[in-house]
């Protein structure tokens, strides 16, 4: 087996075991029909959830050392990371790279009350080994803002 | 639907559709896609600025031509200064249902003579840019 494909189980395995919220996280994939992309026109829309598996590491930025607020913007590879920015972490065997490269499909963390936030990606890192993509660093936005 | 809003989905059809081989870009906020409101390289954009609603109405739109090759940028720009030259309206339609514009008895305006490109420089890509204002009838 090869060593990305050792690396990936090992990573899959590993993240079925954090719980870092109570929210789980899915890809919502929109679909539009009809409408006029030029003039902003969405015609039909509609969406697929599917829930990401394994469950990616998901949480909020943290700007702060310590007690102390620092900065209120960084950079997180070639994306402005703002204060209230997400940072998700997943395998690839959960979402590919075409996926995050669609800008059809969004984030979204629900509850077990049902209730929704949606993200959109801001940019996204792939770790790799041997040319194959082992790992994603992927920057969220709260559409909720 | 509004006239301020017929008038900018006209326009940007009429540069979209007679502009053959041309993408062109309009920059508008879009909240499902983040990268709407950002030039886009090797593309035609089109932003609406200023609105001055009145009868007849006011509505200034920005042509930025942006092409990583100078000579296709100036050969954009000739085509797009022949086609605002050409006419100096189009007729102006209800883009409600896209595939069934319906038109509304009236036209957008331009001052054909006013077609000036001024270069904003930089180093990697060629930058034209045009401000033009549009006239159209706002009843409102």
């Amino acid at each position: 087996m090869a060593l990305s494909d050792k690396l990936i189980r090992v990573a899959d395995k590993l993240l079925n075991r954090f719980d870092v919220t109570d929210r789980a996280i899915y890809k919502r994939v929109y679909t539009r029909t009809g409408g006029d992309a030029l003039l902003g026109r969405p015609g039909t829309v509609s969406y697929v959830d599917t829930i990401m598996n394994p469950q990616p590491i998901f949480g909020e930025l943290s700007f702060h050392r310590g007690n102390t607020p620092r900065n209120s913007v960084g950079l997180i590879d070639s994306g402005i990371a703002l204060i209230g920015d997400y940072l998700l972490q997943c395998s690839p065997t959960s979402v590919t790279v075409t996926e995050l490269a669609n800008k059809e499909m969004t984030f979204i963390a629900k509850d077990s009350n049902g209730n929704e936030e949606q993200f959109f990606i801001v940019t996204y890192k792939a770790s790799a080994v041997n040319g194959v993509d082992v790992f994603f660093t992927v920057l969220l936005r709260s559409k909720s803002r | 639907m509004t006239p301020l809003r017929d008038c900018r989905d006209t326009f940007l059809h009429f540069l979209s559709d007679n502009l053959s081989g041309i993408t062109v870009h309009p920059l508008r906020c879009d909240p499902n896609d983040p990268g709407a409101d950002v030039l886009m390289m090797n593309a035609v954009n089109v932003q609406y600025l200023n609105v001055d609603l009145e009868t007849v109405a006011t509505q200034q739109v920005v042509i930025d031509i942006v092409n990583d090759d100078e000579n296709t940028a100036i050969d954009w720009m000739t085509n797009i200064w022949q086609l605002l030259r050409s006419a100096f309206y189009t007729t102006l339609y209800s883009y409600t249902d896209p595939s069934l514009p319906v038109y509304q008895e009236s036209n957008v305006f331009w001052d054909r003579n006013a077609v000036k490109f001024r270069r904003i420089v930089n180093e990697n890509y060629t930058h034209y840019s045009c401000v033009l204002p549009l006239k159209f009838t706002a009843v409102i």
